[in-house]
């Protein structure tokens, strides 16, 4: 008898993590792409206008802020000529900058904390397996452009 | 007996509701961010092109004659870069490597001819815009309704192609035509199913057709675009599931001179 009671609690454990799983997996995903949706359509921005602009670095900041606590690195690389490229990440010294075609700007987003998916799998290792093999499982977003229009 | 179909019906749930939805979640994210990718890297045109000096020959053409002969896009360039920017894009070599074996052809359309490279990196012949008018091609172009052929004794010959028998939709019919039909030949697989690109005809005032054309243009300017083809399938007791993702991305310059 109590075995067959265990069998069923062991059953609906499973079931129970599973449909977790698949739940906070599904969330996972969606807030993954929105974030890269919102970096998408910054970088297309300033590759369009040749400029990022205070207002629009303060657009991804905000839309990204609403997912969680993300660290923000922005990368310009400034064509000297053909091939030879010179690299900023100040973004005080990038923001505003009229951009020239051919010069590349790279946006990297990443989440400080695990999500609830990430969290649960590896509470769920953390049980079998030792803290070496914990997943990085935190949302992170790369996005690099080409300038195609000179800043004004 | 109880306990049983409760096992039963678990599985089917977990197999049949929340695995299939965990899949088509990340299907989903897949072929945005694919086509968000591709986008990207397409602007790499624009760092491609060689802006030549006018020849004086050219010149003594016209209005509206060879007007994109001084337009040289370095195409190797513009391969070196496109993937250089989406493997930016990506930050890692498998997946990278699997969506360059996906792209099935990249493709550069001019005013009077498009170039196919296919995935062996191989640049094809130029394709240009033809109709056959008399015994002779008739040579069009995108931007002017100004068309060319060579007369009997080798002259060229420019007129308006309303004086040739056609009309601006009917010869961006014919430009549509033969993109897609040249790029179904890159496309097809083992059993001859290829791909037909819905390129936007302007002149068409039809709503459902604008509906369903009206993302993609090809006939405004200089383009440089990507056909993506991803098939998956799956064999699971004799039946197939297919996974398909289908992308065409790209960018036009419009103003370019």
């Amino acid at each position: 008898m109590s075995g067959k009671t265990i069998a069923t609690m062991i059953t609906m454990f499973i079931f129970v993590l599973f449909f977790l799983f698949s739940i906070t997996y599904s969330l996972h995903k969606k807030i993954e792409l929105k974030v890269d949706t919102v970096s998408y359509n910054v970088i297309e921005t300033v590759s369009t206008n040749g400029k990022l602009s205070s207002q629009l670095y303060g657009y991804l900041k905000d839309s990204i802020g609403k997912y969680g606590d993300y660290t923000i690195i922005v990368k310009l690389e400034e064509q000297i000529r053909p091939g030879i490229y010179d690299t900023h990440y100040d973004t005080s010294y990038i923001i505003d900058k009229n951009l020239k075609i051919g010069d590349k700007m790279s946006i990297y987003l990443e989440d400080r904390n695990l999500s609830l998916f990430g969290r649960l799998i590896n509470a769920s290792i953390f049980g079998v397996a030792g803290s070496d093999s914990l997943i990085d499982s935190r949302i992170k977003s790369i996005k690099t452009a080409i300038i195609s229009k000179n800043g004004d | 007996m109880g306990r049983t179909i409760f096992f039963i019906f678990l599985t089917i749930i977990i197999a049949f509701v929340m695995v299939p939805n965990m899949l088509l979640v990340n299907n989903y994210n897949e072929k945005v961010m694919v086509k968000n990718n591709l986008n990207l890297a397409s602007r790499v045109l624009i760092s491609s092109i060689d802006k030549r000096p006018i020849k004086m020959g050219e010149l003594g053409q016209g209005y509206e004659k060879e007007v994109s002969y001084d337009i040289h896009i370095h195409r190797d360039r513009l391969l070196n870069q496109f993937y250089d920017i989406l493997y930016k894009n990506l930050l890692d070599k498998l997946l990278y490597e699997e969506t360059k074996k996906n792209i099935k052809a990249k493709i550069i359309v001019y005013n009077d001819r498009f170039y196919i490279c296919d995935t062996l990196e191989r640049w094809s012949a130029p394709y240009y815009f033809i109709h056959k008018y008399g015994n002779s091609p008739l040579y069009l172009n995108t931007k002017t309704n100004i068309a060319y052929y060579y007369d009997d004794t080798g002259i060229k010959i420019y007129d308006d192609i309303y004086g040739l028998g056609l009309n601006s939709e009917k010869k961006k019919e014919i430009i549509i035509t033969k993109l897609n039909n040249e790029i179904a030949k890159y496309t097809s697989n083992e059993f001859k199913e290829s791909i037909g690109i819905k390129i936007y005809n302007p002149h068409k005032a039809d709503g459902k057709y604008k509906a369903e054309n009206s993302y993609f243009n090809v006939l405004d300017g200089l383009t440089f675009f990507v056909v993506y083809v991803e098939r998956d399938i799956v064999n699971v007791f004799d039946n197939e599931i297919k996974g398909l993702n289908y992308q065409v991305a790209g960018y036009t310059l419009e103003d370019y001179r």
